[in-house]
């Protein structure tokens, strides 16, 4: 570690100033031994200290929820942008993702990088060892390395379009465990799943892993700070963290994960270990073509049935007091939320998206 | 707040922005709005103003993408976006129609916010209310220089850049605010000859 001889070498380092405001970092031997090392810096360790504490700022910080809030409204605005050519899905890169969301066969599309940086230690650890149960299960592996993006086909007949850069491991002997199909994955890339509900694929990523349950759907995962966002798009993919497939399984035999419904996506704060569930900013129709529904004095039931069978996003309501709405109304070809504010509209009620779902509350009709 | 250094992945969202993929753009404002909201409001108390000027910022990205320069250092680019946008937006003089140099507002008035628990040594609560008296009477521009090197680890060039002055300039502001710091402390202290700045 450098020298500290200055006032300002203290106040600016991030380590110098972890330890004066939180007593339990994991600097706090090395600051310790060194205040001990160097009496002479008594006066500049307190002065330092002092102006510490005197930077500190009370300000009031967003909360992640007004956060993510904020970036979905941005997200929403880009589909308005003047140039912004709009394609299914939440990847606008021009006719390159095309194909690619109108395959037959399913995707996945995990971006996922290596986090730098402080707070890094647990991500790391977490990371060495998801890679290290991959590598347990597996040896030997393959390896594929794209330098520029490429797709290649993988044993089982699905196909990986590996990012400039990404890697891919994935068991020399796949064909012996005919019960699971995994990769592991460093890097960008997009997976074209076989769908094989005998043999689920799994895809192991530094921070979360994905297991497709489901034939056809996109999933992005985008990383930063310790953080990884999936994106389902159209068909059902879970998530697990590391510990969720360690613990015992729940009452179903199955792992404690999140399942992801299409149009919904999650960000899962490693750091934190949170899993936020939001909705796409402009979910989109799982057939690709939106329709023009006329309903006739229609149950409202129906009615949300039917955008629920459309978009795939779970729509909660009361179905008591709902039941004796019924519904004449012309559904147009517009984007989803102003289809349910339509629809909401005609029974008086309103909606809120909570935890990646819908919830509507209305008084009823009668 | 987060500083830490993302570069890498900065870098890979930012390439994948500037290519078109809106999810890396989500991303990557996600990661960023903390600290552009934080830098935002030490301009103005009007929070709604900031998070309004960011939507039109992250707007005016999108549709630039193509043209949106590499950079390395995302941040700093962001955080100078976002300065340049608030001045537009609250520095327009309303009598001359000019723009006029924005406001870092005071961050330091009243007193150090830390718990006073944490501050056992005796006589530092003290000193740390000194050396707050002392922030306060910086100069503005002392003060965001202090801001950005000390909340966002800002080197110099980085600082000039993102408050649109040269280099020179950004270390005379910091050199100066340290002087006025040794200086509330008191006690003259041989430490307190000017070793060369960062």
């Amino acid at each position: 570690m450098s020298e500290f001889n200055s006032l300002e070498d203290l106040v600016f380092s991030r380590s110098f100033r972890n330890w004066v405001l939180n007593r339990e970092s994991s600097e706090h031997a090395f600051w310790e031994n060194w205040i001990k090392r160097n009496p002479e810096r008594a006066e500049i360790v307190k002065n330092a200290k002092a102006v510490i504490y005197a930077l500190h700022l009370n300000t009031a910080e967003l909360s992640a929820d007004e956060i993510d809030d904020e970036v979905g409204k941005a997200l929403i605005r880009l589909k308005e942008a003047p140039r912004y050519i709009p394609l299914e899905g939440l990847d606008g890169r021009r006719g390159r993702w095309r194909g690619v969301l109108r395959s037959p066969r399913s995707w996945v599309l995990v971006v996922l990088t290596a986090a730098i940086g402080t707070g890094g230690f647990f991500y790391y650890r977490a990371q060495a060892h998801v890679r290290q149960i991959f590598l347990n299960r597996h040896r030997p592996v393959q390896v594929l390395t794209a330098d520029t993006g490429r797709e290649f086909p993988l044993p089982d007949g699905s196909v990986a379009r590996l990012e400039k850069g990404s890697k891919l491991y994935f068991p020399d002997q796949w064909g012996s465990d005919r019960t699971r199909r995994e990769v592991f994955l460093e890097g960008i890339a997009s997976f074209d799943i076989r769908g094989n509900p005998a043999a689920p694929f799994y895809v192991y990523t530094d921070q979360i892993i994905i297991k497709v349950l489901g034939t056809r759907f996109v999933v992005s995962t985008f990383p930063a700070d310790g953080r990884t966002v999936v994106v389902d798009l159209s068909g059902k993919v879970a998530l697990y963290r590391e510990q969720d497939l360690e613990a015992p399984p729940g009452p179903r035999n199955e792992p404690e994960g999140v399942v992801l419904t299409p149009n919904q996506w999650v960000l899962y704060d490693r750091r934190e270990d949170r899993i936020y569930k939001k909705l796409v900013a402009a979910p989109e129709p799982l057939g690709g073509l939106d329709t023009i529904i006329r309903y006739e004095r229609t149950p409202v039931r129906e009615v949300f049935g039917r955008l629920q069978e459309e978009y795939g996003i779970p729509i909660q309501f009361d179905e008591r007091v709902l039941d004796s709405c019924l519904l004449t109304v012309v559904v147009e070809a517009e984007p989803y939320y102003k289809k349910l504010d339509q629809i909401c509209k005609a029974i008086g009620g309103a909606y809120e998206v909570i935890d990646g779902n819908i919830e509507v509350t209305a008084v009823g009709c009668k | 707040m987060s500083v830490v250094n993302l570069l890498g992945e900065d870098l890979l969202l930012w390439n994948e922005y500037r290519s078109g993929n809106a999810g890396a753009f989500g991303a990557l404002i996600r990661v960023h709005y903390p600290d552009l909201f934080h830098y935002g409001t030490r301009f103005t108390r009007d929070s709604d103003l900031v998070k309004d000027c960011l939507q039109d910022l992250f707007l005016e990205l999108w549709i630039n993408r193509e043209t949106i320069s590499e950079t390395s250092f995302v941040k700093y680019y962001l955080l100078k976006a976002l300065r340049r946008k608030l001045t537009r937006r609250i520095g327009r003089s309303r009598y001359t129609g000019s723009w006029e140099e924005l406001h870092f507002e005071s961050i330091f008035n009243g007193t150090p916010s830390v718990e006073a628990g944490l501050i056992r040594e005796e006589g530092l609560a003290e000193l740390a209310r000194k050396m707050r008296q002392a922030l306060a009477g910086l100069s503005k521009r002392q003060q965001e220089a202090i801001y950005l090197r000390y909340y966002f680890d800002a080197e110099i060039d980085e600082i000039a850049e993102i408050m649109s002055v040269n280099r020179q300039s950004v270390y005379n502001h910091l050199h100066d605010a340290l002087k006025k710091l040794k200086k509330s402390s008191g006690k003259p202290s041989r430490f307190f000859l000017f070793l060369p700045l960062l």
